[in-house]
């Protein structure tokens, strides 16, 4: 075992170490048990295998719309004692010999560490009043009906037609996906700025973007992105521009895994922190079609509404090409904002 | 048996199963995406999973180990959608930690899911090919190439 391999294990064990296991997880999965038809549509979730997914979306068509009737939980009391321990007898896979690559036997080494068992003993109550909107949660699963948010600094509500789930929220912005495609997502900021081309291009950007959060038409122009729509309109009585927009594959941009990318916005804080900034900002590329609005906050910084629509396996591309039509029509008109205010804090 | 006494003992088989293995599957998965809500939120999905499907499994504990890493490489290829970046370490992390988990954040999802497999899970790489479903020189292959990228950006 290297010193490499032994400060591996060492900062691996350290990241894990900042997990915590909720007090009342035996609970939460019991009443996941206990709704069959809520599993129906987490189970599409696991698969991994494009062709897997586009199976299962062709079977699921007739679960969607599906009526997913529980409801959040209302009264958790949760006692047990959790013992985690990786080396459970049942993983008992013979071992594979290791003579015919030295390079592969080396890196078959028993390592010099195993996951320590971790035991913890916690007695909860809690109460939480019962709820006719949906709080949306980081993590979680949106059932049809009314959510809310509170993650902007603005109070936030709308509806959702399908089951969905949250793909990432935080202070300043939250993701939804759609469960049965993945597809289909929805992504409501408050702008802190839009980048220019040449910050785009650079991986390594880490500062607010230097266009004005307002300024959408010239973000667009700097990026040499395509603009297909731009209306004013309003959502919820205040005055907002829709665009629909793409970016330009012969542009160049940063790259990504997916390929070319180019760089969205920044999240709006109200103490902007250079160190967290390079994590505040989001990408897209040109595989993906995108309807943005952008909602003015009087004396602060201003929401954006993307809807986003993203390929699906290599024999259905287009799985979602009707998303943003949709989303227009359905959940846009449900969004209900509160009273301006500022961007939450980060922590 | 009856009914009420056969759901009894599967229930019984399905919390020894949460007593032993949820604590750690939590730590395996925010070590994978970084999240500790997501990442209870996936292994809770997988013991689902497992209760599902109890009666067809030999191993529920590595069943549970190879739903919650699916899971995981799936929450991370829906992440990819729009995130050009990871989240933010936790502030108590040292400076080697952090360092570690904006490097593996860069990684491609296979080679992280088996650097972690390996050397937080510590499991071998014939068992990690059993875990994650790809053949054990995929898996090999994997180790190697992250392993390779690792060291080549924590020394620079």
């Amino acid at each position: 075992m290297s010193k490499f391999t032994d400060r591996l294990e060492d900062d691996l064990e350290q990241i894990a170490d900042r997990a915590t296991s909720s007090p009342t997880a035996w609970k939460a999965i019991q009443d996941r048990m206990a709704d069959p038809a809520a599993y129906d549509v987490r189970e599409i979730i696991m698969l991994t295998d494009e062709r897997e997914i586009a199976e299962e979306v062709a079977r699921g068509r007739r679960r969607t719309w599906l009526a997913v009737a529980a409801a959040v939980v209302l009264l958790a009391v949760a006692a047990g004692v959790i013992l985690g321990n990786r080396d459970s007898a049942e993983v008992n896979i013979a071992d594979q010999p290791t003579t015919e690559d030295p390079i592969d036997e080396s890196l078959d080494e028993a390592p010099t560490t195993t996951v320590a068992p971790t035991t913890t003993t916690t007695t909860t109550t809690t109460t939480e009043p019962e709820r006719t909107v949906g709080e949306i949660l980081s993590g979680s699963a949106l059932d049809p009906g009314p959510h809310e948010t509170d993650v902007l600094g603005m109070s936030l509500q709308l509806d959702v037609f399908e089951p969905m789930r949250t793909a990432w929220i935080r202070p300043g912005e939250f993701q939804l996906t759609d469960q049965e495609t993945q597809t289909k997502f929805i992504v409501i900021a408050r702008i802190g700025g839009w980048p220019t081309l040449e910050e785009s291009s650079d991986p390594t950007f880490g500062q607010q973007g230097a266009i004005a959060p307002v300024d959408v038409d010239a973000w667009i122009a700097d990026n040499q992105m395509i603009a297909s729509r731009r209306d004013d309109t309003t959502i919820d009585g205040r005055p907002a521009v829709v665009y629909d927009v793409r970016t330009d594959p012969e542009v160049e941009g940063s790259f990504s895994d997916q390929g070319k990318q180019n760089l969205v916005y920044s999240v709006a804080e109200p103490s902007f922190d250079p160190a967290t900034a390079a994590a505040r900002d989001r990408t897209i590329v040109p595989q993906m079609s995108i309807r943005l609005w952008l909602v003015e906050v009087d004396g602060f910084a201003p929401i954006a509404i993307f809807a986003v629509a993203a390929p699906g396996p290599p024999d259905t591309p287009d799985i979602s090409s009707g998303w943003l039509d949709e989303f227009e029509a359905t959940i846009l008109p449900t969004i209900q904002l509160g009273p301006d205010g500022p961007p939450k804090p980060l922590s | 048996m009856t009914a009420a006494a056969a759901e009894a003992e599967r229930r019984g088989v399905l919390e020894e199963l949460f007593n032993v293995e949820y604590s750690g599957m939590v730590r395996l998965a925010y070590t994978l995406v970084g999240s500790n809500a997501e990442a209870e939120d996936l292994v809770q999905d997988s013991f689902v999973e497992v209760s599902r499907r109890l009666a067809e499994i030999d191993k529920p504990g590595a069943y549970l180990r190879s739903a919650v890493v699916s899971r995981c490489r799936s929450a991370l290829r829906r992440r990819r959608v729009m995130d050009r970046h990871r989240p933010e370490p936790p502030h108590s992390l040292t400076s080697g930690a952090g360092e570690l988990w904006d490097v593996l954040g860069r990684l491609p999802e296979d080679q992280r899911i088996v650097v972690v497999l390996r050397y937080y899970g510590g499991y071998r790489s014939s068992e990690i090919a059993k875990i994650v479903d790809i053949p054990s020189a995929t898996a090999r292959s994997h180790l190697r190439r992250g392993l390779a990228a690792l060291r080549k950006d924590l020394d620079s």
